[in-house]
């Protein structure tokens, strides 16, 4: 295997990274809805909390996307 | 939905800014690699501090000194 | 017919009219001529609708009044009064962002706003004038602001370099958003693109997609001008009133 198909996998193979922040989103945003349903009056307080970690989890598939985007052209 | 696009490369940005930098002090001072290690987990405290300010609604200046006292309760980060 | 295909080959930058001075490539190429006919366009709009100045606009005049309104409202919900003096640069730069977006929509067109190079240029020259204004404005005064109010001494070490990354990241995270956002939607657009010839009959089905990301994009066209336009309005206000 030459180095360009390596690249190739190995890039291939960071962007599996975005499988956990995919679940990680849906989570947030399902729980989200569920506790907002409940308690419509906390709906604020619970909003900036729920945006708080939506950054966080995707700040994680971005990091896979510079790690594939690093080897790639790297 | 334009907060979500707001937010979502603030994280990252501020990691790269301080990795940037540390990797720069690196280089000029050849104390690889704690320089780096130490301005990229200093960078990811500023980018908590950049999204935790974007979500409460205080814009980006929340370290700026407050103009007269009844605004230095919204100030503090 | 890989080359073809290739999804990254519509933001290659071609060479149209070779200019060197001095050593230094300063090419005339397609980006160029793109930015070149988005500003030709903005002045076209905003010059032509206006000349019948009638008191019941027209259908062109009504929509360079709303661009007008759009950006003077903007700029006076977020910086006030003494924002006035900063409305023609933030209303050229939304109407550039803008155009340059919408521009790379149409079928084989150059999207400029897809280079980090040109976004970063953009943000960068936000970034120096927002400093630039702040300590004419302010002076020394300005560099008090790394240090938040109220917080005890002990922690100064720690959090003037939190608060200066903080500063340095606004213009890197300003041209990475509207970047990443056109870059990631145009190749989007391109994959699926690729998919609707060699399925044969269920073409349909990428066709439709495509229909729907084509949408979608518009709408991130509008939305990413939007942001950069607010951010900076926001950065102007940081540094007109300092808190």
């Amino acid at each position: 295997m030459d180095l360009a198909s390596a690249k190739m996998i190995g890039a291939g193979l960071a962007t599996l990274g975005f499988v956990g922040p995919g679940i990680g989103i849906g989570l947030i945003w399902a729980a989200l809805i569920n506790s907002v349903g409940r308690n419509p009056a906390a709906a604020g307080a619970i909003t900036t909390t729920a945006w708080v970690s939506f950054a966080l989890v995707e700040a994680l598939a971005i990091f896979a996307l510079v790690i594939a985007l690093i080897i790639l052209f790297g | 939905m334009g907060l979500a696009y707001r937010i979502a490369t603030e994280l990252v940005a501020a990691v790269g800014v301080g990795g940037l930098i540390g990797y720069g002090i690196d280089r000029w001072l050849e104390t690889r690699p704690w320089c780096m290690i130490v301005f990229t987990l200093l960078g990811f405290a500023a980018g908590m501090l950049n999204i935790f300010r974007i979500t409460r609604g205080y814009g980006y200046a929340a370290g700026y000194r407050a103009q007269d006292e009844t605004k230095s309760g919204d100030n503090a980060p | 017919m890989a080359e073809a295909h290739n999804p990254l080959a519509q933001f290659e930058i071609k060479t149209l009219i070779p200019i060197h001075i001095g050593g230094v490539d300063a090419s005339f190429t397609n980006s160029a001529a793109f930015m070149v006919a988005s500003v030709v366009c903005v002045s076209a709009l905003m010059i032509l609708s206006v000349r019948s100045r009638a008191l019941v606009p027209g259908r062109w005049q009504l929509l360079a009044e709303l661009a007008y309104s759009f950006i003077a409202k903007m700029l006076t919900d977020t910086v006030g009064k003494e924002g006035r003096p900063y409305f023609p640069l933030v209303f050229s730069i939304f109407m550039f962002v803008l155009f340059g977006n919408m521009l790379g929509m149409l079928p084989y067109t150059f999207t400029y706003t897809s280079h980090l190079a040109v976004t970063f240029a953009m943000a960068a020259f936000v970034f120096v004038l927002v400093t630039v204004v702040a300590i004419a404005k302010h002076g020394m005064k300005f560099f008090s602001f790394f240090l938040p109010h109220g917080v005890p001494i002990a922690m100064a070490p720690l959090l003037i370099p939190i608060e200066i990354i903080s500063y340095l990241s606004r213009p890197v995270s300003l041209s990475v958003r509207l970047f990443a956002n056109m870059m990631a939607g145009h190749t989007l657009l391109k994959v699926l693109g690729g998919f609707v010839l060699p399925l044969g009959i269920f073409g349909v089905v990428p066709v439709l997609g495509l229909v729907a990301v084509s949408g979608l994009e518009l709408l991130i066209a509008f939305l990413q001008a939007y942001i950069f336009t607010i951010l900076t309005c926001i950065y102007i206000n940081d540094a007109v009133h300092l808190h």
